[in-house]
Parts: C-alpha cells; structure tokens; sequence
C-alpha cells in the first residue's frame, strides 16, 4: 500500500506532472508527423531519461507512447496520412469524415475513444496483469497463425464496392510481406541483391506511400483553391451525449479487443485497429455506412490502439520480457537503471511498478487534456491553401520514410509506393487490404511454419491447440456470415467467389 | 511542367481496366515464377519459402482473370477513372522525385524545400510566388530545426 | 642535347626533393595530430535500431568517451540488411577513424551465409567489450538436471524434442549444433525472431528446450522457474554461480555472442592507437564496470590481434555449421 500512496506522490508532483505533460505533448506531434511512431520517439527520448529519476522516465515514455497512439489519428482524419502504423484504419472513415465537414466533430471522436481506451488498457493492466500474462502464454504458434487467419477475413470487410479488387489489394500486402529474409529457412527471398530489403519492405514505407503520398498527388489534380466548401468550424472538444450514444459500444469493444491484442507480442495496435474496426462493422446495424465517415469507424480503431498500451505493458511487467519493439525500448531504458523488469520488481521497486500502472491511465487523462488545447490548432491546418497542404504532405513524407532507417532507399520506396496508391486511387481500388494483408502477411506465415516445424509436419497441430481451433472457427463464421447475408439478399457480390 | 499534354478521353471500352487487369496478371505469374524458383526448406515439417509465395501467386492469378473478365463484361462501367487532371499530379510527383535526384549534391532540406515551392507554383491563385517562398522557407525549417537538430537524423 | 638532358635531370631531381619533403611533411602530419586525435567529432555508426542492446551498449560507450576521453561523439543508427547497411555506411567513408563500426558477432554468420556482401579483410576489428553465452534452458517441470540427461534423451528419441532459440541460422542454433556434433544425436530448431518470444515460448511450454541467452530470461532464471542445464562459458559466471558451464559436464562448447567497435580495413595505425587508448580509459571507469554488471555482461576485452583471430576462427567453424544446416549450398 505503501508503494501505491508513493507512486500517487510522484505522479501528482510538480515533477511528475511537467513529464507527464511534456511527453503527451511530444507525443502527439511525433505521432502526427507520417513515419515518426512511439517507437521512434521512445528511442529519440531514451538519452534525456538517464539523468532522471527511474519513475520520472518511465512517466514521460507511457506519456509520450500513449499520446503518440492519439496522435497518429490526426493526420489520418485531416489528411488522409495516418501518421502512425495503428492509425491506418482511422483514416478511412476519419477522412470521409472530415471531407464532409466534421473534421473536428472526427477528432474529438478520436480523442475521447483513445483516452478511453487508454483508461480501459491501464485499468486492466493494473487489475489483471498476471491472468493476462497467463493468457498470453497459452498462444502458441498455431494459435498466432490462426488470429493472423482471422485478422484476415476482414479484407472482404474493407474491399468497398468489389470484393475482387479488395482480394487483388490483399494478394499484393500479402506478396509484399514475403519479401525479405525468409523467417524459418533464412534464405533472402525476392531481394533482388538489395540487402536494404533483408529486413523486408518496410511497412511504414508502403503505409506512407499509399496514403500520404497517394493524397498529395490527388490534391495536385486540383487547379486552384476550391471554396472552403468542406472547412468546418473548429473549437468544441467535446462529445455530444447523441455522439456518446452511438459509440460507447464500439469503444468499449475497441478497448477490450485493444487490449487483448496488446498483450500478444507482435501483433499490437497495427493489427487491433482492424480487427475492432470490422468486430464494430459486423455489430453495426447499418455497416454499410463504414468507409463512409462512420462515427464508430473512427471510435473503435482509436480505442484499441490505445488500449494496447496497457496491454503490451503486461508481459513487460508480469514475466519481464518485451512483447513489442516499444516495451523493448523501455525495458531498455530500465535497465540502463539497473532494474530489470519481471515480477519480483514489484517487491523490488513497488513505488516504480505502481508510478507504470497508474501512469497508464493519468497519461491517458493528461492526453486528453493536451489534446483538447491542441484540436484548434491541428484542426486548422485543413484551411491551409491545397498547394501548400500537398507540399507539405509530400515533405513529411519523405522526411517520415528516412527517419525509419535513415536510408535514402526507403524514400524511394515510398515514392514508388505513391506512384501504386496513386493508380489505386484512380481505378477505385481500396488500399486498406493492402495495408491489413502486409501487417497480417508475416505473422501469419512465419507462425503457420513455426507450427509445423514444431510438430514435424503435423497439421493436426492446428486443431489439437484450443486457441487455434477457436479463432479457425473465428474465421469461418466471419466469412460464412456476410456470405449468407449476400445470398440472403439477393445475388452474390459479383466477381471473386471464383477465390 | 505546366504545358498540359492532352489525355485522351476515355471511349466505350474499359480501357483503363483492361491495362490494370493485364498488368496484375502479368505481375502475379512474374511473382509465381520467381517462387518456383526458390529453393525448398531444410528444416523437417518446414513447407519451405517457396510455399506462401507460389499460394499468393495462384491466388493473384485467379483474381487478375476474374478481374479482367468484369471489366470486359462491363462490371466496373458505374466507377469510370478520370485521367483528365492526373497530368498535374504525375508533375508533382516528378518534381518530388527530380529533387530527391539531386538530393547528394545539394542536401535533403535545400531539395526539399525547392521541391515543395515548385509544387505550391502547381496551384493557381493570389500571390503565388510569395506562397512559394514561404513554403520553401517553412519546410527547410521543419526540415533541419525539427528532424535534424532536435530528432538529431542524419539528414544527407 | 646533353645540357638539356642534364638540365631536365637536375629539374627532375630537385622537383623530387621537394616533393619528398612535401611527402615528408605530409606524413610527419598525423603523427603530430595523433596526439590529438579526435580533431573533429567522432561518429559512432551503430548497425542496429534504436533501443535494442546494441544501441545501448553504443549509446553509454559514446557518453563514456566524452566524459572518460574527451571526444565529441554522435551516435548514429544505421539499421537494416542484417547489419550490412552499417557497414556499408562505413566502408564508404574515408578510412581516418572517424567513423567507428558499432557491431555483434552476428558479423561472420552475416558473411558466412552470404547475406553481407563484404568481407572481414574490410575491417580492421579493434575490442570486443561486452559478451554473452548462450544456454541450454527448460522448465522447472522437466524430467532433465543436466546436459547428459537432455543428451541421452535425444538420443534414444532422435527430433522428439522441441528445441529452439531466437533466430534460424544464428549464434543459439550453433551452438545446438555444437552439442548435437559432440553429443551425437539430432534435433530440429523452432526458430523465433525474437529473444523475448523464446522466453514466452518456454513459459508457455510451447518449446520443451531453448538455447538462449541466460539474461533475456532473467527474472525466471532467478526465481528458478527456468532451469539452465549448461551455459557456453569456460568458467562460471558471477551473474549466475548456480548455473553449471558445459564444460564442467564434460562437453567443449564455448561461444559468446560479442559486441565491440571496428574501424574501415587502411585505418592509419596512430588513429587506431589512439582509439585503443581512448577505449582503455572507458574500461577502466567504474562507471563502465557498473554498467557491464547491471547489463549481465562478460567483459572479453580483446584487442585488436586477438579479436580478429578469434572471429576468423569462427567464421571458419560457422561456414562449416551453415552448411551442414542446409542454410549454405
């Protein structure tokens, strides 16, 4: 008791305060900016925190992590640029939004589900750590393999109007992942002697390119200046009670979903914010108004992604081993302390663990507040000439793709990537499976082999593991039911049964 | 760059779809050819790092044909392209990647900027050249203040 | 004619002088600046991303050579390609010391597979500072106590086991392989892509035996959940005095995964000299042995000669491992 009446003593200090505040303020510009993530900014901060206290540093890096998981959804509503990896599926709805005029209407909806969800993610860090870290374990490889399979039923979900394009779009996320050194067998495949493409096509690449880039050469297409026909009125912050109404749901769904996924190493927000994404759509009476400026589109992606910070804190603090590059970096930065992280550090250091499990949810309140000062000033940017929104948006792209590895090579990759966003674009293709297949691709395949070598060749290794089976079948409602619903209707989508 | 080359408007036939059917398919047998060409596992019970590839491959095949037959039947007639204005935007795009060109003589943060007045020049209205200039100048702050000094890149 | 000739010859003659001394001085040059080498800041190109153990081992080595040394120093990350976009980045700049390779023994599995395209000739490899084993770990529940217990086991059922470890081809997968060579039995690998999954792997009992490194799982070690049944030191370390070495089980697998700094192949030997004494200085701080304690780091401290002997020592033994792997045809 005494560590948490201590660790509340920190965290209300004028010191822990400040930290807070600056890393929420840091977070949200890092998360905007296309390319720069939490993981990027951790890493920036990580020579600031050794002069710090062990409970101040960890206060600033959840504060500017959970605030960048925010921040990201900005750019995506404003600008169709989702500036982080988790924010992708914020962008469909959040621009179709703001397109509308509901820019600010999109980003109070954001912020309210991200600091929702990141209440939820620390509240069920704080509660429940350790039956999550148990859970966490019972996934083994066949169990990854099939979560991946079910992230990836939803592409017919963000296909739009034909599912055949949105199935050529996954083909090619899915072809993308392959590239790179091949995870069991260690062979290079389809590098073609570019050693800049071992590690794979960087997805922040493809994700810039696609979106961002796309978007700047379609405002380019402009001639002039268009009436501010669709700048809305910036101020207000707050939810309307209708708006609260039609999204708790969703964001409590979000937060759960956010969580879970968190806890799984390598999966996290970049593929929780789909999977609440469709779980919002399939509940949703009138899923057709997804991809169409739908408040929920926009409420469950942002809750999960924050909530998975809680939940990527889990096997960081209940078992001492990082579940993603972010928790890596702070586990770094502990142990640059000379603490390591696992469960005796809470009889170790209970005023650092509980400074963690509390600073979760007061970073998220303090993100809240921080954000609402920040709205009119991000909202504004839309009333910028379309010139110098283009101009700008390519800039921050070719910026955002080197900051990933400080390599020319991944500039050019995204320009390419532009260039097939753009054409995309034109013939009405959905980049969104895209995006989903390329996040889903390398968990999918890498686990599916992962198993196999387990069992020796045993495919009987997916339905003797319970996770397993439960997510296959997961997978085949999830495919059956829009299926049926089509059939119901009338006649099938057109197209794409063939596959 | 501004000279506006004529784009062809688009005729009865679904051009556009037809060209990205062929270029899916022609891409999806490349990538199914050169999974055929890598080697097997070595591990027992591994499928090998041909497996996945030469799946996606089939898939891409598959879906290219069903694609290309929509498009003839006339499927996507309702979302016709326009390519009347992408001139404009392949400028853009030509200005960014010129000035990344040259990004080893003059620097990431000069190119940039000159890239981004080019591309503000793009658009017409009031005192286009004033805008320019302040763009220039904006982004080449952004550029060296907040990627190199203070997120401290190693910008070329 | 003959004037002439003699003429030109004397010209000849009196131009080489002046160009001996010109060369005379030019070469008199770094030995003068030796002394004060660095001139200009120094950059540290560390060959892997922000945030993981490399990074930290070079981000505290840069603030040990500006407090400990006095050397302005700028960490720079240069992640990708299996560490080949690092060393790319530093075999294209001038070999004057100024830019130091930050690297791991991932190096001669890097260059024995193929991945990196360049060679250790193109290196002048100056200290390895940090090391760890590698170590055969299970559960607490397992029926194994040693070596010979998993050893005579895999015998009688050869591949029954799941063995794996954090990457395929890597140092852990060698160091089986090793074990395998003198124990004389086989078994598969479960490679995983990360080092926390293997601990997550174990726990979660969806491998039965891990070689991994003993600190990725260290709290588990600690509270003996874990079990190390060998670790790949010659003596045992004073991280872990419980965890018995192979070698004291009768089986000779030593092997640690290095970390240390490189120079470019043609580095003058003054730069290199004052490197290595700049280094000493860093070592020698108890700030750095405080750090090497609380990261559970061996401090190897070779030397430039004994370094590089030691890892074409390896990159032998390694190409031999990945072949009979089938990672090399």
């Amino acid at each position: 008791m005494d560590g948490v009446i201590q660790s509340l003593g920190v965290i209300f200090s004028l010191s822990g305060l400040v930290v807070l505040l600056i890393g929420a303020l840091l977070g949200i510009v890092i998360g905007a900016l296309p390319g720069l993530g939490p993981s990027i900014g951790l890493s920036l901060l990580i020579p600031f925190t050794y002069s710090m206290s062990p409970e101040l540093s960890m206060l600033l890096m959840i504060s500017l992590y959970t605030s960048a998981e925010y921040g990201g959804s900005i750019s995506a509503i404003l600008l169709s640029t989702p500036g982080t990896a988790a924010a992708a599926a914020t962008a469909i709805d959040g621009y179709a939004m703001a397109q509308k005029g509901q820019a600010n209407e999109a980003i109070s909806i954001s912020l309210t589900a991200s600091t929702v969800g990141g209440v939820l993610g620390g509240l069920a860090l704080l509660l429940l750590a350790m039956p999550l870290a148990k859970l966490a374990l019972q996934f083994g490889p066949a169990g990854y393999f099939a979560v991946g399979l079910f992230g990836l039923t939803s592409v017919a979900a963000l296909s739009g109007g034909s599912l055949v394009k949105g199935l050529l779009g996954a083909a090619f996320g899915l072809g993308l992942a392959t590239v790179g050194i091949d995870p069991i067998a260690g062979t290079p495949r389809f590098t073609f002697g570019h050693f800049e493409l071992y590690e794979g096509v960087p997805f922040l690449a493809a994700l810039i390119g696609l979106f961002a880039v796309s978007e700047a050469m379609a405002l380019a297409e402009k001639h002039a200046c268009k009436a501010p026909m669709n700048k809305s009125r910036v101020g207000h912050v707050f939810m309307s009670a209708a708006v609260w109404k039609e999204t708790w749901r969703s964001m409590l769904s979000g937060s759960v979903i956010g969580t879970l996924l968190g806890i799984l190493p390598g999966v996290g927000g970049n593929i929780a914010c789909w999977v609440a994404r469709d779980y919002a759509r399939a509940r949703d009476p009138h899923p057709e108004t997804y991809g169409k400026g739908a408040a929920n589109g926009i409420a469950a992606p942002e809750a999960s992604n924050n909530a998975t910070v809680g939940g990527a804190l889990v096997p960081l603090l209940s078992l001492g081993v990082p579940g993603s590059p972010t928790t890596a970096i702070m586990m770094g930065a502990l142990i640059m302390h000379g603490l390591h992280p696992g469960p005796q550090l809470f009889a170790e250091q209970p005023t650092l663990v509980y400074a963690i499990l509390f600073g979760v949810i007061i970073a998220s309140l303090v993100q809240y507040l921080v954000g609402s000062l920040f709205l009119p000033i991000m909202a504004r940017t839309v009333l910028l000439p379309d010139g110098v929104i283009a101009a700008g948006i390519l800039t921050f792209a070719v910026l955002g793709a080197f900051a990933i590895r400080n390599l020319m090579f991944d500039v050019w990759m995204t320009l390419a990537f532009g260039l097939v966003g753009y054409a995309m674009k034109k013939l009405n293709f959905p980049v969104a499976p895209v995006i989903l297949a390329m996040v889903l691709g390398y968990l999918v395949e890498s686990n599916y082999r992962t198993a196999l070598v387990s069992s020796q060749g045993d495919y009987m290794v997916f339905l003797t593991d319970p996770i397993s089976v439960l997510f296959l079948l997961l997978s085949l409602v999830s495919i059956l039911v829009p299926v049926r619903r089509a059939w119901r209707a009338k006649r099938p989508v057109r197209g794409g049964q063939g596959a | 760059m501004m000279g506006a080359p004529e784009v062809p408007p688009n005729r009865g036939i679904p051009f556009s779809d037809l060209i990205t059917g062929l270029i899916c398919l022609a891409g999806c047998i490349a990538f199914l050819v050169l999974a055929f060409a890598l080697p097997a596992g070595h591990s027992t019970g591994d499928v090998g790092p041909g497996a996945l590839p030469k799946q996606i491959g089939i898939f891409g095949i598959i879906c290219s044909a069903v694609y290309l037959l929509t498009a003839l039947r006339g499927g996507f007639a309702e979302e016709r392209p326009e390519f009347t204005e992408s001139h404009r935007a392949l400028a853009a795009f030509a200005i960014f990647a010129i000035c990344l060109a040259v990004v080893p003589w003059l620097g990431l943060a000069p190119a940039l900027a000159l890239a981004a007045a080019v591309v503000t020049l793009l658009f017409a209205g009031r005192g286009r050249l004033v805008r320019a200039a302040a763009t220039a100048a904006g982004v080449w702050l952004i550029a060296v203040l907040l990627f190199e000094r203070l997120l401290g890149l190693p910008l070329p | 004619m003959q004037r002439e000739m003699t003429f030109t010859g004397r010209f000849i003659r009196r131009t080489m002088a002046v160009l001996c001394l010109m060369a005379g001085t030019a070469l008199a040059l770094p030995q003068t600046a030796a002394a004060e080498f660095p001139e200009k800041p120094v950059t540290l190109v560390v060959w892997s991303g922000a945030g993981g153990s490399l990074d930290t081992y070079g981000r505290k080595l840069a603030e040990l050579l500006e407090r400990e040394a006095g050397w302005t120093v700028k960490v720079d990350n240069r992640p990708g390609g299996s560490g080949a976009v690092g060393l790319s980045q530093i075999v294209t700049q001038p070999a004057d010391g100024y830019n130091i390779l930050v690297l791991t023994g991932t190096l001669t599995f890097g260059i024995a597979q193929g991945l990196i395209p360049f060679k250790l000739e193109d290196l002048r490899l100056l200290r390895a500072m940090q090391s760890e084993p590698s170590s055969l770990a299970v559960m607490n529940d397992s029926a194994f106590q040693t070596v010979d217990d998993f050893v005579t086991y895999m015998k009688e059922h050869p591949n029954e086991l799941r063995v794996g470890g954090h990457s395929s081809g890597g140092f852990h997968q060698y160091m089986l392989y090793q074990l395998m060579k003198q124990g004389g039995f086989e078994s598969g690998w479960i490679p995983h892509d990360a080092s926390g999954k293997v601990t997550l792997a174990l726990l979660g009992h969806h491998i039965d035996a891990a070689m991994m490194t003993p600190s990725t799982a260290l709290s588990q070690v600690k509270s003996g959940e874990i079990r190390l049944l060998g670790v790949s030191t010659a003596e045992r370390s004073p991280f872990l005095p419980d965890a018995p070495t192979f070698k004291e089980q009768g089986y000779d697998i030593e092997g640690a995964i290095w970390r240390g700094i490189a120079v470019k192949a043609g580095t003058p030997d003054d730069a290199v000299d004052a490197i290595q004494a700049a280094i000493d200085t860093v070592t020698a701080s108890e700030e750095w042995k405080t750090f090497q304690e609380e990261q559970f780091q061996d401090s190897p401290d070779w030397a430039e000669a004994e370094f590089t002997e030691r890892v074409q020592k390896d990159l032998a033994e390694q190409a031999e491992f990945l072949k009979s792997a089938g990672f090399v045809q």
